[in-house]
Parts: C-alpha cells; structure tokens; sequence
C-alpha cells in the first residue's frame, strides 16, 4: 500500500514544533475532562483529590496527574505541565491505576520454610512483619560478619531517588560492601560506561526537545515505538510538521519505528560498529567533517583490541579482561588511518547494507545546514561491543560538529524510570557512589566521607568494585553467595541464561536453593517462587517517591493512597532490617544505625521520624549537598582542592521539584530562582534552557559551536577509534538462526504489573515469536504453530507469527520477554560487553523445531 | 509486519478502508465486545477485533474508517469517529491528525 504523503502546512499550529528556544511541547489538548493542569493535594470536586505523579514505567518519564477517590485510584491522565511529556502518554500510563489492583497483591509478609519447595507456587507461609525482619535481617548480618563477599543487593531503575539514595548509603557505609548492583546493568550500562570513557560525566548534553528541533532523526538498534512510545509520539510528530524532515532507521529488522523511516538500513547483527565506522571514514576522506569544532573541542585515542567475549566466569580476571579499560592517545591522522579501512564497499560487504545507502546516511552528516539526531537504545547497548558502538556514534556527531546543540546531537534513550535518576545519580552500581563519584578514585571516597559524615577513611574499604549483575548471578549459581536481597525488579524472568540461574538441568540446584534470597514485591512473580522471604511492597503513588529520566529530569509522585493490607514502604523495610543489622555497631564511636539515618528514622519508635513528604526532603537534601558542596565545608574544601566540579550535577531543594512537575539538572540558583537546564554545555542564556553559568563557571566561552565540555579530561571529549569485532558467536548449522529479544508497547519488562492489568493483557496476552516467512517455510512452520527455540544455554516453547509487530528478515527472529510462562531467557546467553558487563540480549544462536 | 508509511490525510479513506475490509475483522461485521469499559482519562479500547490491522496497515488502517474527509466524518456507521481534539488546530474540518495522535495503539488498545 503507498497512500501519498500529505502536505502538512499548518505546522504553526501544531504545538508540537516548539518555536522558542526552551523547545518544549505545547500543551495537548487532553481526552479527557480530568486532564487538566493538576494541583498538588488540591480537591479536584466532591472528595477526590489530585496529586501530581510521573509514569511508573519506562524511561520517558512521562508526567501524570493522579486522581484518587476514597482511598482508590480513579484515574491517571497525562500531565500538562510536565515538561518531558506535556500531557502525552501511552496505554500503559493511561491505565496505570488498574495496575495496582490485581486480584493478587502482596499484602503480607511471607517466608519459605522448606527449600525445597523452591520453583513451585507453594512453600510460601504468611508471617508478622517482626518474624520476617527478624529473619532477613539474621541472615544478613550472619553472612556479613562471616564473609561479606558472599552477600549481594540487586536493586533496580525503578527503584525511586531517595531509596536507591538509602540503600547505596546502608550498603557502602553501612555494611561496607560493593556488592550491589541495579538492573539497569541489563539496559544502560554499556551508554553509562561511554559516557565516562567520552565525556567524564554520565549524562546526556541534550533533552526531549531536541526532538521537536531536528531535521533528521537517525534511530540506532531503537524501537521507539514499542519501548519509548511518547517519545515516539513526539518523533513523528515533528516529521508530520515538516515534509522536509527525514528518518533514517539502522535496525537489524522492520519494527512499527520503521514504518516512520524514510529508509531502513537492515544491518546484519552486529555490523553496525562497521557501518558507523564507514560513515566517520567517508567523512575524513572526503573532507566533509568539521575541522573547528574537531580542532577546539576533541581529542582522539584507541583502545585495547581483539578482547574476545566472556563466555567464561573468569573473564574479567583474565588477561585480556583486565585491559578492555585500557586507551591510549593518538592524533587525529592516526585516527583516519584506523578508520581508512572501513570503506563504504567493506562496510557494506559486512553489514548486507548497501554502499550507497551508507553514503547517503554519511552525506546526511555532512550536511551542515540541517540538523541530525541520532537515537538508540538497547540494539546498541545490549550488545557484545556495546561500549564500542556508543563510542562509535559519538564519534560520527564530534566530527561533524553535531552534539549538545539543540536539535543537533546524540541522545542514548534510557529504559527505565529511573535508571539515570537513581541507578546512575545516586549511585546504586558496583563501582559507584552518588553523584558520578567511584569507589576506586581516594577524592571521591573523602568527598564522601564528607557528606555522609564519616571518619575520614573509612570508605578505603570499598576502594574495590563488587559484582556486577552478571557475576553476582554466576557466583550465586555456584554458591558462592549466601545472601541475595532483591527489589523492585524480576530478577528470575529479565536476567539472561535462566537455566543456570534457575538451576534448570542443575541436579543439585546448589545455588538457587542454598542462598538465602529476600525478595522485595507487589505481585507474586517467579522471582518469590525463589524468595525465601517476600515482603510485600507498597507500589508506586502508595508511598512519596521521585525518579529521574533519560532526559535529566528529576519529578517526583505524590502520595495518593495508602497501601493495602500490611504492604509496607520500600524505606521503611529498609530502616528496620539496617537497625537490626547494625544493632551494637559503631562507626566513629558513634551508633552506626543513627549516625547513618538517626536524621530521618527513630529506631526505638520503629518509625519515622516525620511525613514522608519531610523523609524524602531529609534524604533529598544530603543527596543534593552531593552537587551542592557549599552546603558542607568540608566537601566544599575538598571539592575546590580535587578540582571535583561537583556543582556541574546542581540539584535544587525538595519541594521546587513538585511546584514545578519536574526539573533538569543542573539547576541553577539565580537571582533566587532556580533555573533548569536542557542543553549541557551549550552556552546561551540560563533561563532558556542553556547551560550559561556551568561554562561561565569551569568552560571556554569562545569555542567552536559555542559548546564547551567543561566536564571533559583537557575541556576535550575523546573520540576513541574502535574496530568491527564479530559477534559473541555466529549462526551454525546447528544454531542457524539469530534470537533478538525486547519490549513491546503494552507490556513493561517482565509483565508481571501490566499483565494485571486486563485492557493491556488482553491487547497483548501472549508472547509470539516473530518469523519471516520464507524461514516459516524452510521450517515447515505456519501462524499459529508452536515451537521450541533452542541454543546452547538452554530452550523455550513459543507460538509462532508471521504477522506480529516486527518483520524480521532470513534468519533472524524476535521474541518479546514479558510472559513469564514463555520465558523466553531460558535460551538467552549471558555473555556480555567486556567494558560495560551488560549483557547482549539481541543476538543469541538458536535452533527452531516445530512441537 | 510493519508496512506503509506515516501517512495520515483522512481525505484517502477509500483506499484505506478497502484495504482494511480486505484484512478480515473489520467492524463493521465484527463482534462488538460490550463489557468494556473504561474510567475518566483512558483512552477509548476497540470494541471490535482489529488483530493485524495496525500491524499491516499503520495509522491510515484505522483513519480509514474513523477519520473524516470532506465528505464525510467517518467512513463506517459503527466507527466512532474521531474527537476534534485530535485534529490539527482542533478542528475536524482541518483533516489532519494532530501530529502527536498519529499513533493510534499508542494510546487506544485493542478491547
């Protein structure tokens, strides 16, 4: 079908096409009488009450205004005044209230009395939250004083500010141990781990309305309109506003964001560092790159290469492993020469794209009198070169003197709520600790210590990374961990390798039913059916909370209702097993449990010792003395003496971000006002959205673009030349086909809230592996037919579609990892990028058979 | 699979529509699910099963029977047709969609 394209000539009345320099969405007219600009605790007409709240899936972070009546939620619309979203939503958002009311809620704690009983829906009896804390708080502190290398904390991107703030805070002062890490390994990692290597600072320059201002969009390994639908709303609106406007998709199959391309480059699996590579070296070749902006702003180096793939559990401790970190300095003629290789006939040999086509995406850089904006998400991230190919995007933006202008830039989407606000900002990793800071680095351990109000020294214990997300669950199947506290994730559906982790096919189940595993929930999922004790969570609006977004938007959720049953606040739990833990304990003479949360929490009350509201400020305001190191003179000392440039990360007090429905860091103080910034490094006036005091304060105002990356090694960027390196392993006579894995729109990640929720179930209520048609022929195979998919690690049954919502090409199939009965991860390998440890979810080799 | 491009003038509904008859379950001779329904601010479900009309159609699949052109405001007598706020300016007259509400599963489910 080919419907001619419509003459759209009434952009200046699409509210979408931002005309002023902030580049914010007008407000959408709303569906809805309800979708009005909401007021914080305001009575919204009889006695309903609006509180204003921001999505609980993914990593749009769209805003919403929460309407509850008698203790129930009756609705959530989109909200205006939030400046990611501006009223726009999707399904799941518009049905987020039904997803607190699945017929099953967690409402008591639960404890697992007989092991064996792991893997089954029983074994599970209800407890008193006493016996419960008892429990999980013995173990915890009998693993820790016997070998605190044997206890791990998994938390999540989903996990809101303040307690992900508490938990790294318990975990890393408290317990002294790195052995925590977030989910958001699986998603964001290999783009965090770029950030650093690029920039010296994990964050994006640019912000949502970059989309508004493009000419072109460039989507890499990103499908939009399944994982970030508002966004995707706001892409193709933009492209309906100007004919001129293009879409250039590199994807390795036709998803719904291809449907918006005005071309599709189909790569094969794992080629695009090539066809990235093809792209940078066309440019240098033919002259087409930006020699100012190359010249004042970036410096050019190459890494370790040919650093093989970890299959194996000691990779990281192998030769190869402990140099993937490893670059040196190069010139740039150096630079050209690594890349003079990649020939857009190489390139295009590699990939299956056609030369041509990769010249005209090249061409599409080098014209500097459009804007382009390259977006991706997890076909980059979620790759055995992961680190690489982020590497490899910036590198084709610095030549061509495209990034952090509005409009004009590089954009690594995030996948969950609040995998930059918390996983990344507070410091939930392994290695990290709030505000970009690492547990490796002397200064940043005593800026720590400073804020934190410790003996200085103290954190020298945790000078060493913990486990990452992989290794954790490796070492956890070989029993090597005793104790294992999950929250806010589904650990035993989303992490990659399932037979090993489950111990499927492992007689002794050693791992899995030796460790004590602690489970945090509001749903039973497959991860309780492992738990030893479940305590039941108090979800999303049920509690005060705040996440930040892919754009460095900080907004948090009212309260709105209260938990049912004897569901609990994620904190609270968090209070009570850290007092039982550290009873008698001390730090600097001083009670270690007060000296750490006496601020906000009573331990003899067992409560807290305020509001939510004023817990969540209390905890907000020793996070923001992070970037605000004016607020304590010794951080202050030692930021001005280590030259840390911690007020780069500015945040603002508590409540400025519920008046305002949400703000981008940094934010700046001016004249008593607090102003938010969307472009970093970017010089321009402060209160349109630029980053004017940040490079008055440390950057060059006289520079190429008018950017200056004030946060860089030398205020200069690194371009690193990275080559192709094949796949972890490529399809073989007995593996013929590649397995891709992801989300689709109805359902966020493993289900288990919006498969409660029954319009998005129904919509949605199976996972369906997508095949191209001629391979359903060669199979012997039709619509509707199960299989069984099968790799090295281990097999699932799936009904076959030749008519889902991607079209993969020839050998290549996709599968969705939300339904817990298809389980989809049983067959997914867990091998991972060597830098970011973040496993590649797109390309395991599988076998189909018809059952 | 995903075909066509992002196309939303109402004006060819005709095509439109016989492409979407052509696929099967179309509304008007579907059946309707009658137990839906839905509280202030979610968006309206399809009532009538439209599996594989997104997939195979895009937007213009559903524009086809729910947008209006000069003739009309919508195609079939049992589809809803579409509010004015999802229209450019506001306006049903404009016919053109509102650039944010060019993705209709986006926000409307199937029922």
């Amino acid at each position: 079908m080919e419907l001619s394209r419509r003459t759209f000539v009434k952009a200046g009345a699409v509210a979408l096409a931002s005309a002023a320099a902030g580049g914010t969405l007008g407000v959408l007219p709303g569906c809805s009488p309800a979708a009005s600009s909401g007021a914080s605790g305001v009575a919204a007409g009889g006695d309903t009450v609006k509180t204003v709240g921001v999505c609980r899936f993914c990593g749009c972070g769209c805003g919403v205004i929460v309407e509850a009546k008698d203790g129930r939620l009756i609705s959530v619309t989109g909200d205006p005044d939030n400046g990611s979203s501006r009223g726009l939503n999707c399904v799941k958002g518009y049905y987020l209230a039904n997803a607190l009311y699945g017929e099953d809620r967690l409402t008591k704690p639960l404890i697992r009395d007989d092991k064996s009983t792991k893997g089954t829906e029983g074994g599970l009896r209800e407890a008193s939250w006493e016996e419960a804390l008892d429990l999980v708080a013995s173990k915890l502190r009998e693993t820790w004083k016997a070998d605190k290398s044997r206890l791990a904390f998994w938390g999540s991107g989903q996990q809101p500010i303040v307690e992900g703030y508490a938990t790294a805070k318990f975990w890393k002062a408290g317990l002294l141990s790195n052995n925590i890490d977030p989910n958001a390994r699986l998603c964001m990692a290999s783009a965090v781990v770029g950030f650093m290597n690029i920039f010296q600072t994990d964050e994006p320059a640019g912000c949502y309305a970059d989309i508004d201002e493009t000419d072109v969009f460039v989507t890499w390994g990103a499908n939009m309109a399944e994982a970030h639908p508002m966004l995707y709303s706001r892409l193709t609106a933009r492209k309906l506003a100007d004919d001129k406007v293009r879409h250039y998709d590199v994807t390795t199959m036709a998803t719904r964001t291809s449907a918006s391309a005005d071309k599709v480059l189909m790569f094969r699996p794992g080629t695009d560092i090539a066809i990235a590579n093809a792209i940078a070296n066309y440019l240098i070749q033919n002259n087409l790159y930006d020699k100012a902006f190359v010249e004042d702003h970036i410096q050019f180096k190459q890494g370790t290469e040919n650093i093989g793939n970890s299959f194996e559990d000691g990779y990281d401790a192998s030769d190869v492993g402990k140099t993937v970190d490893a670059v040196e300095n190069i010139t740039f003629e150096q630079f050209a020469e690594r890349l003079a290789p990649y020939t857009l006939e190489y390139a295009a040999e590699l990939s299956g794209v056609p030369a041509e086509d990769i010249r005209e995406l090249a061409e599409v850089f080098a014209d500097k009198s459009r804007k382009v904006l390259s977006l991706w998400t997890m076909g980059v991230n979620q790759h055995n070169r992961g680190t690489w190919m982020n590497h490899c995007i910036y590198n084709i933006h610095f030549l061509t003197g495209r990034y952090a202008l509005p409009g004009d830039g590089a954009f690594s989407l995030t996948g969950q709520p609040s995998a930059c606000g918390t996983a990344r900002e507070v410091g939930t990793f392994s290695h990290r600790l709030p505000a970009d800071l690492l547990v490796a680095k002397a200064p940043h351990r005593r800026y720590t210590e400073a804020v934190w109000n410790l003996p200085e020294g103290y954190l020298d214990a945790i000078e060493k990374p913990g486990m990452h997300t992989v290794k954790m669950f490796r070492e956890l199947s070989k029993g090597n961990v005793d104790f294992l506290w999950s929250a806010h994730n589904n650990w035993a559906v989303s992490m990659p390798n399932l037979t090993r982790f489950l111990g499927r096919g492992d007689e002794d189940k050693k791992g899995i039913y030796d460790c004590f595993i602690c489970v945090s929930e509001v749903y039973p999922t497959l991860s309780t059916q492992y738990a030893d004790a479940v305590l039941p969570a108090a979800m999303w609006v049920e509690r005060e909370g705040a996440f930040g977004n892919g754009e460095r938007r900080t907004a948090v959720f009212e309260k709105a209702i209260d938990p049912p049953g004897e569901a609990k606040w994620d904190l609270w739990m968090l209070m009570e097993i850290a007092k039982r833990v550290l009873d008698g304990e001390v730090i600097g003479g001083q009670d270690a449990f007060d000296t750490l949360f006496g601020q906000v929490y009573d331990k003899q009350a067992a409560d807290f010792t305020g509001t939510q509201r004023e817990v969540c400020r209390a905890l907000w305001e020793e996070y923001r003395t992070f970037s605000n190191p004016q607020l304590n003179p010794k951080a202050s000392e030692i930021n001005a003496a280590e030259k840390l440039k911690m007020e780069a990360k500015q945040l603002a007090p508590y409540d400025l971000y519920i008046e305002d429905h949400g703000l981008t860091w940094p934010v700046r103080e001016v004249d008593g006002q607090w102003l938010p910034t969307l472009w970093r490094f970017c010089d321009g006036p402060q209160e349109d959205g630029f980053d004017q005091l940040g490079v008055a304060q440390y950057g060059q105002q006289d520079k190429a673009a008018g950017v200056s990356f004030y946060k860089s090694a030398d205020q200069r960027p690194s371009a690193v030349f990275r080559p192709y390196e094949p796949p972890a392993e490529e399809p073989s006579d007995q593996y013929p086909f590649w397995l891709c894995t992801g989300r689709l729109l109805e359902h966020w990640h493993t289900g288990s809230m919006t498969r409660r929720v029954p319009e998005l179930h129904r919509a949605l209520p199976q996972a369906l592996l997508d095949v191209n048609p001629a391979d359903c022929e060669q199979l012997g195979v039709k619509d509707g037919d199960m299989v069984r998919v099968s790799s090295r690690y281990g097999s699932f049954d799936i009904q076959v579609s030749t008519a889902g919502r991607t079209a993969p090409p020839q050998g290549i199939v996709f599968a969705p990892f939300f339904a817990e009965e298809t389980l989809v991860n049983l067959a997914v390998q867990d091998v991972y990028c060597p830098l970011s440890k973040e496993p590649d979810f797109k390309k395991t080799c599988v076998s189909i058979r018809k059952v | 699979m995903v075909k066509g491009k992002l196309v939303v003038r109402c004006a060819m509904v005709g095509a439109a529509m016989a492409l979407a008859l052509a696929l099967g379950g179309c509304a008007t001779d579907a059946p309707q699910r009658e137990d839906l329904s839905y509280g202030p601010g979610e968006p309206p479900l399809m009532p009538a099963p439209h599996a594989g009309r997104y997939e195979g159609l895009g937007a213009p699949g559903c524009y086809g029977c729910h947008g209006a052109n000069e003739v009309t405001d919508h195609m079939l007598a049992a589809a809803p047709a579409l509010p004015s706020d999802h229209y450019v300016d506001g306006s049903v007259e404009t016919y053109e969609v509102f650039g944010p509400r060019g993705e209709c599963i986006t926000c409307h489910p199937q029922g």
